[in-house]
């Protein structure tokens, strides 16, 4: 838990969000006639909540399903089965009116700053129009709006005239931020955030992004591959692999004790600044992926140098293995 | 210190409608046979733009290199004809970008790929031998399956084994140097560290310089025995890897290594450093720097510092330092 906001505690929060046995299967098809061969398990039962003013970390290495689980939770995709309640609601059977006021508490701050703004819309365009469509402000007060949400995420209320192109990186994302607040959301599924920008920008991005979550008490599910920058951000840690959660506990307790043998190779694989090479942690390659992966047995046991006969053969299930610590694994640390 | 390569007072410009825009503006740097020394920087620093200076791969059109030297085991690569540039451009030094997949030709399998390498390189070899050299090169890079990888085109390889094939193919021809533009940066940590393990190995076996160019600090530190900072085209400060990291002096090097989260920093705010890197083509008067510098002093505003010895193998680039 981070410290200068101890009084948050987690576990007696109210759950904000609580995602079911989320799980989201593309088919994949071969032939003329498309015919579906098998699934790809981009999403394969994954659990979780996150509670008012909290921060859930998603980590994992590129295609473990975590930006799939974003789109889900802002209902940007359908699953193929499971649940997402938000305010004990399950978001996927929401329509009309119900839907809209989900989609005003829930935003989506993505990845890439240079594709997610439009080229074409001026700046004011692009953060008043969440305003109009919800119809949050009178159209006189809308300008003052988007002025007073520039200024909240750091820039000039004069940039309200330009063009995406005229900004950097950095201020792209900020407008990114104003946008996801027009609406003054409840939560915030950040993908990515800051791993297009520079390092001193995304200090900038992450300080802001904190001083957000106090202002308004936003959640966050914030999605990374950065263990670094979770560690800072994220009162708790889930960490994905292959389309499932395989560890799941307060970012201190994972940090320190890491169950999960892959959460290991993960937290030694991170270069840390001043400390001399490091010996060399992951001996096996990955061979699996998400298209080519077996039903049986643990889909870490081919990368897994902790792997036991029954690894092989049955696939473990996210128990809880300390408190407030969950982790998918026969023969943890 | 004996010099493999020496960059002297390197200067590149790029045009655009018109415009000149100086990317590097005086750049001195030295590499010792098996030295690896570190580039670190922020996007537009002219880090990149040093590397491919050193390759003559600047494109003709966009811009030039208009001042400094490159001494190459004592000879200026940028007095060099097209023919002894062939010779030393994947030759003598080798290069590894950022993204192999978009690196590799897609239509023609690595194996092949490599054995073109080394083929162009010695006209002299037969067939056969290239071929050997070139399962040599993939076996060097631990490539599992090396002889069926040989026949893999660059699609059906994952991220990790693409950027294994092209390290291979800028080693097959024993490269003095390797210039290595950003080369984990596109993958995953596990991959990440396997790579920087296998830099770190050919390093030894081969006794090979590495100019490692990149944006992470920690992958600097982890690897590098000197480092670089650059900001704005210039190197502003330059030390072995422990006087850099345990003692930054540029307020530039100081902000960036606050502002990596770490162990230390959890339950803080981020130290961050203020401003937007500047745009080349606008860049501030005096220190580039002044503008998001915490201990700016009025003379920054107007000069610009040169490069000091602090202490010994210490350079760096700003007035708190000058007496």
């Amino acid at each position: 838990m981070r410290g200068h906001r101890a009084g948050v505690k987690t576990g007696i929060m109210p759950n904000l969000l609580e995602v079911k046995n989320l799980k989201k299967y593309y088919p994949v098809e071969r032939g003329v006639f498309k015919e579906t061969a098998g699934y790809v398990k981009a999403l394969d039962g994954v659990s979780f909540t996150i509670g008012e003013k909290e921060t859930l970390g998603l980590v994992g290495e590129s295609g473990c399903g975590k930006t799939t689980c974003g789109r889900l939770v802002a209902n940007l995709l359908k699953p193929t089965s499971g649940e997402v309640l938000f305010d004990e609601e399950d978001i996927f059977d929401l329509r009309g009116k119900q839907l809209k006021s989900f989609r005003k508490n829930a935003q989506i701050v993505f990845q890439d700053p240079y594709s997610s703004l439009n080229p074409r819309q001026k700046i004011f365009n692009i953060v008043a129009e969440p305003i109009k469509i919800h119809g949050l402000y009178p159209a006189k007060e809308i300008k003052n709006r988007v002025e007073e949400l520039l200024k909240l995420v750091g820039l000039s209320p004069e940039l309200a005239k330009g063009y995406p192109h005229q900004l950097s990186g950095g201020q792209r994302q900020r407008i990114g931020l104003a946008r996801a607040l027009a609406l003054n959301p409840r939560l915030i599924v950040a993908d990515e955030p800051i791993s297009s920008l520079d390092i001193s920008i995304q200090a900038q991005i992450i300080n802001l992004m904190l001083d957000l979550q106090d202002k308004y008490s936003l959640s966050y599910l914030f999605i990374s591959h950065d263990l670094g920058i979770v560690k800072h951000v994220a009162h708790r840690v889930a960490v994905m692999y292959l389309g499932k959660i395989v560890e799941l506990a307060d970012t201190d307790t994972l940090y320190a004790k890491p169950l999960h043998p892959y959460t290991k190779m993960l937290l030694d694989s991170v270069p840390k600044i001043k400390t001399k090479v490091t010996p060399p942690t992951v001996e096996k390659p990955a061979t699996e992926t998400l298209a080519g992966r077996q039903n049986e047995g643990c889909a870490f046991y081919s990368r897994c140098p902790r792997s036991i006969s029954r690894c092989k053969e049955m696939d473990p299930l996210l128990e809880p293995k300390g408190e407030k610590h969950y982790a998918c694994c026969w023969n943890p640390e | 210190m004996e010099k493999l390569l020496e960059i002297k007072n390197l200067q590149v410009e790029y045009y655009k409608h018109g415009q000149v825009i100086p990317a590097v503006r005086g750049v001195d740097l030295n590499i010792a046979p098996g030295e690896i020394v570190g580039v670190a920087g922020e996007s537009g620093c002219g880090k990149s733009t040093v590397a491919l200076s050193l390759m003559r791969l600047i494109p003709e059109k966009q811009g030039k290199i208009t001042g400094g030297k490159i001494l190459f085991e004592n000879e200026n690569i940028l007095d060099m004809n097209d023919e002894e540039m062939r010779q030393v451009r994947g030759g003598k030094i080798g290069i590894v970008f950022q993204e192999a997949f978009s690196s590799l030709n897609p239509v023609f399998t690595i194996g092949d790929q490599i054995k073109e390498a080394i083929q162009l390189h010695n006209p002299d070899f037969s067939n056969k031998k290239s071929r050997t050299k070139t399962l040599e090169a993939l076996q060097r890079v631990n490539i599992p399956n090396f002889e069926e990888r040989y026949h893999a085109f660059p699609h059906q390889l994952s991220g990790g084994m693409q950027q294994r094939a092209m390290i291979a193919m800028s080693l097959s021809c024993n490269p003095q140097i390797l210039i290595a533009d950003e080369p984990t940066t596109a993958l995953d940590v596990t991959i990440q560290a396997q790579i920087l393990d296998l830099l770190l190995k050919v390093r030894k076996e081969m006794n090979m310089a590495i100019l490692l160019i990149t944006h992470n600090l920690a992958v600097v530190s982890q690897v590098a025995d000197r480092v670089a900072i650059m900001y704005a085209g210039q190197i502003v400060e330059m030390a072995s890897n422990e006087q850099l990291f345990s003692n930054p002096l540029h307020p530039y090097t100081v902000g960036l290594l606050n502002s990596v989260p770490d162990v230390n920093t959890q339950g803080k705010k981020l130290a961050q450093i203020a401003g937007q890197i500047p745009e080349p083509e606008n860049l501030p008067k005096g220190c580039p720097f002044h503008p998001r510098c915490p201990d700016v002093m009025d003379k920054c505003k107007t000069l610009a510092p040169e490069t000091l010895e602090w202490e010994k193998g210490h350079f760096v680039r700003c007035f708190k330092y000058s007496v």
